[in-house]
């Protein structure tokens, strides 16, 4: 579960090994320059790409770092394996080598990648651009070991960081084979520069150079010549030609024998090579090479005891003899084995002792787990087809590592178990499903849970889980089946789980406890108990502060802001979203993403007084940081308030824009689509586009699922005022007061005076004016202590009309009376105007077309404006000429000479 | 997809201590210079697996050849 066991050790043990990721190579002292490569990557300057692309051993890395390490303030280096397989710990190392050469690198990112739920790659890799376009120097970014990458998610960030990189920045990569960007255009544009196999290859003087002057050799011409052609320039195996020569005699009789065979190079050098070593060197190459790096006491845990020498030594020796190893830090504490020779020494260890690999692998397992690093022990331990050893690990990391940006790690475990195994243990089931539910699959996530719950169910393994753990277990369970089936729209399934998953938590466990009051506050809104509700997320929220699980918490504060809301209440529930931000700050929360769901509150509430600075000002906060928490609700939450706000701007098209963005992203949560479906119709009526509207009311009025609920409640205002626009009044009415009933007998004042004021239009549309302001009255007495104030005038002209007529109103209340007097100062246009001044570009354009007798509809279309704002224009234009009707307008409009 | 047979030829001679690499595929001697991988693959994705392997060994690839499907049945 979310936070169970935040900021446990694999986070800080992951340090241990970003050096050996960050670390260039430093070229050895008697290494072969190779002069005719480095200039031509040096003249490169204007190449976006540099690719260094050849099969293993030809020296690819080497060259690389030979560049580099001539600029090396500007360059960063990044060692890629194939854990990194997983775009957060892919883009955490990504980051990490960039500090290294522009310290402010992605330091908006990195907290973003310790959430749950990982943003799209493409968000993150926008994010790091941003930050080196304030780059001062060129700098080269260098991937080595590129072919590592098989996630078509980083290929696409990488390819996108290359399109979108700065002019000063290079990208520089070495592999095996080519990745898959648009390397033609690259080539055609002359934006890339290639190193291939062909140019890697060590040329006859490049050979000289290796063999006699770095390994002094001390060969004849033509016997270089025949290395060099046997091997046919190859790097590697040069390089154990080279080795199996030093310290021999008959050095001719060996290379006419190497000429002569036809013999795999390596396979043939490398005995040759090994041969020549003492026994404990061979055991120890053997015994050591399954490991991906090496480290002196790693080393002696997997050989067991049995090396004559320290493991660092040994690995020292090897380095200073040049014999297979690479260092992969200053202070000499990792090495790699060269990959060619681990892969000769692996099949030699195959051969000649297949007995012992599993027990190494577990040895290697064992040792790495000491250490806290959960993903090398597992990998280790799946190796060695230990699947008690490789289950237990993934039974006691996944909370962890799964919670903290690193899903796909987690779900590469659970894929990696053997199926019978996680479908008949309960927790992996359950850690199945969260890790599904977090990368967003959510029938496969659900599919899991009932699983695990039959499991958990099951008479026959009763007892097999003792209290807490079975309790853990269920409960955790439970708030998730809960979350799972309120996003389906199954709202007594996700309360009946959420009741359970509080019932089964352990006194001691308040996180558990927050989490299914959480879903127990989420359900009952949606049956429609809105002060349930809001209790039980009160309940919740110092519960999951307190478990760590500060999402959660967050985004439980934000449903507390949204159902106040309906319930009247405006600056509590700010306060409450205020004092929250207040501890993130104190806490040291503040890029947490999941802060955005507080502002996303904030500006909920603050855009409902009218206060549209300050609710632009929380929605680009929540923008910037809360964005992706991929909660359905919040992202729903975010489209509706920022269109509200663009609405109230006058922009429409930014309105629908707003919610356009999230649309394809609630396809997997039916509730949260409807919601965000009526707010579209409400968009469509503002375009004027009745039909959209209608046939959006058809099917509101159909779709299947629960009747309860603030979002059927939602639509059902929607509807009446679709049935208004429709010229049915008497239907919308029916409508609204079915609605008021639940309104009010459930406590929801916020959304009483909503049905209130629309009843109030309704009745004035339909010849009753008494009525209209005995309504209006009741919406304003509920209004004024709290300040609900954008409801009203979202209603503009037709509102304003209607106040204007307050005299006549005998019944209402004094605040009703001043709220009336403060919204008809906002209502006027002219509020502020003393003297009527002359026609604006834009209103003598409305003046035109009302002139040519269209209606406001007409005008706002033809105008793209939404229909609030030509009312506005059109009642300014009223009070600039005095004009007291359209017709009296236009007379007045000749005569004056302004048509 | 069904298993197929395929046949990997690759420069060099490859000798027997290289079977474990290639569980699935028969090691034979093809000519003096030429190895021959033999054997059946589940599909696509295990013949990429053997290719990788290849080349991570920088062993040079001259063809890959695939057979008649197995029939299941036969």
């Amino acid at each position: 579960m979310p936070g169970t066991e935040q900021t446990q050790n694999e986070f800080g043990a992951s340090r241990v090994l970003l050096e050996t990721k960050l670390y260039m190579p430093s070229p050895r002292p008697n290494a072969v320059s190779r002069p005719r490569l480095i200039d031509l990557l040096d003249r490169a300057r204007n190449a976006r790409l540099i690719l260094i692309s050849g099969p293993a051993g030809f020296g690819k890395t080497s060259l690389m770092a030979e560049w580099l390490s001539a600029k090396p303030n500007t360059a960063c280096w990044l060692s890629l394996d194939a854990t990194d397989n997983d775009p957060g710990v892919f883009l955490g190392y990504l980051i990490a080598a960039l500090q290294t050469v522009h310290p402010g690198a992605g330091r908006g990112v990195s907290p973003l990648l310790r959430s749950s739920q990982l943003p799209p790659v493409e968000d993150l890799v926008s994010l790091i651009l941003n930050d080196l376009a304030s780059v001062a120097r060129d700098i080269v970014v260098a991937l080595d070991d590129y072919h590592s990458i098989t996630d078509p998610a980083i290929h696409s960030a990488v390819a996108l960081f290359l399109e979108r990189m700065p002019p000063q920045v290079q990208l520089a990569i070495a592999t095996r084979f080519d990745p898959p960007f648009p390397l033609a255009r690259l080539r055609a544009q002359g934006r890339m520069v290639e190193v291939r196999a062909g140019s890697l290859r060590f040329t006859p003087e490049e050979a000289s150079s290796f063999l006699n002057d770095s390994m002094g050799l001390a060969l004849p011409d033509d016997e270089v010549l025949t290395l060099a052609g046997r091997t046919e320039g190859w790097a590697a195996g040069l390089q154990m030609a080279a080795l199996s020569l030093q310290g021999r005699s008959d050095k001719a009789a060996f290379i006419a024998e190497f000429a002569g065979t036809n013999r795999f190079i390596l396979d043939f050098l490398i005995e040759e090579v090994l041969s020549h070593e003492p026994e404990e060197v061979r055991d120890f190459l053997l015994q050591t090479s399954l490991l991906e790096r090496l480290c002196g006491p790693l080393c002696e845990h997997v050989a067991d005891g049995e090396l004559g020498v320290s493991g660092s030594e040994m690995l020292e020796g090897l380095e200073r003899r040049n014999l297979f190893v690479v260092g992969l830090d200053e202070e000499r504490k990792w090495y790699r084995y060269h990959h060619l020779f681990a892969e000769v020494l692996q099949s030699q260890l195959r051969r000649v002792q297949p007995e012992i690999v599993e027990t190494l692998h577990r040895r290697a397992s064992e040792w790495y787990e000491s250490q806290g690093l959960a993903d090398p022990a597992f990998n280790h331990a799946a190796a060695a087809a230990d699947w008690p050893r490789a289950a237990r690990l993934v039974a006691a990391n996944w909370m962890p590592v799964g919670h903290t940006g690193r899903a796909a790690t987690v779900l590469r475990w659970l894929q990696a178990l053997p199926e019978d195994l996680v479908r008949s243990d309960p927790w992996l089931s359950t850690a199945f499903a969260w890790i599904l539910w977090l990368v967003a699959d959510i029938e496969g996530a659900r599919e899991r849970a009932d699983e695990a719950r039959a499991l958990l169910d099951d008479p026959a393994r009763a007892g097999m889980f003792a209290p807490p753990q079975g309790a853990v277990m269920s409960s955790g369970l439970a708030s998730l089946r809960s979350l799972l089936a309120r996003q389906m729209g199954e709202v007594e399934t996700a309360l009946a789980a959420a009741e359970e998953s509080i019932r089964e938590a352990p006194e001691d466990m308040p996180l558990l406890k927050g989490l299914g009051f959480s879903a127990m506050g989420h359900s009952l809104g949606e049956l429609g108990d809105t002060e349930g509700c809001v209790d039980s997320l009160r309940t919740a929220i110092p519960l999951l502060w307190q478990g760590a699980n500060h999402f959660a918490a967050m985004a439980a504060a934000f449903s507390v802001a949204k159902n106040e809301r309906l319930r009247g209440h405006l600056r509590e529930p700010f306060e409450l979203c205020r004092s929250l931000l207040a501890r993130t700050d104190d806490e040291g929360l503040a890029g947490d993403p999941a802060v955005g769901a507080l502002h996303l509150g904030m500006a909920l509430l603050s855009l409902e007084q009218d206060r549209l600075e300050e609710a632009k000002h929380h929605l680009e906060l929540a923008e910037q940081l809360g964005r992706h928490a991929g909660l359905v609700d919040i992202l729903v939450g975010y489209a509706a308030t920022l269109a509200r706000l663009k609405l109230a701007e006058g922009d429409l098209p930014g309105a629908l824009a707003a919610l356009g963005k999230v649309e394809s992203k609630v396809g997997g949560a039916p509730l949260a689509a409807a919601e965000l479906r009526a707010f579209r119709a409400r968009l469509s009526l503002a375009e004027g586009d009745l039909d959209q509207a209608r046939s959006w009311a058809q099917w509101a009025e159909h779709r299947p699922g629960d009747d309860r609920g603030h979002t059927r409640e939602h639509e059902a205002t929607v509807i009446a005022r679709v049935r208004l626009a429709e010229g049915k009044p008497g239907e919308a009415l029916r409508l609204l007061r079915k609605g008021l009933e639940a309104a009010e007998s459930q406590g929801r004042k916020g959304r009483a005076l909503e049905v209130h004021l629309l009843s109030a239009l309704v009745s004035m549309d339909g010849g009753d004016p008494a009525a209209a302001l005995a309504e209006l009255g009741i919406a304003l007495d509920l209004a004024e202590p709290e300040g609900y104030t954008l409801t009203f005038l979202e209603e503009g002209e037709p509102l304003r009309l209607l106040l204007e007529r307050r005299a006549a109103a005998t019944t209402w209340s004094e605040r009703a009376n001043r709220h009336a007097a403060h919204l008809l100062a906002s209502l006027s246009p002219d509020a502020d105007i003393t003297s009527p001044g002359p026609l604006s570009d834009r209103e003598l354009e409305v003046l035109r077309l009302i002139a040519a007798g269209r209606s406001n509809k007409e005008i706002a279309a033809a105008l793209w404006l939404t229909l609030n704002t030509v009312k506005k224009h059109s009642s300014n234009i009223f009070s600039k000429l005095g004009a007291g009707s359209r017709t009296e307008a236009v007379a007045i409009a000749r005569e004056q000479g302004l048509l | 997809m069904h298993e197929q047979i395929y046949e990997i030829s690759v420069q060099g001679s490859l000798d027997e201590a290289w079977q474990v690499w290639f569980d699935e595929m028969e090691i034979a001697r093809e000519s003096d210079d030429i190895t021959l991988l033999r054997g059946v693959l589940q599909d696509q994705s295990a013949l990429h697996g053997v290719l990788n392997h290849l080349l991570n060994l920088n062993l040079k690839l001259i063809s890959v050849t695939s057979c008649c499907p197995i029939d299941p049945a036969g």
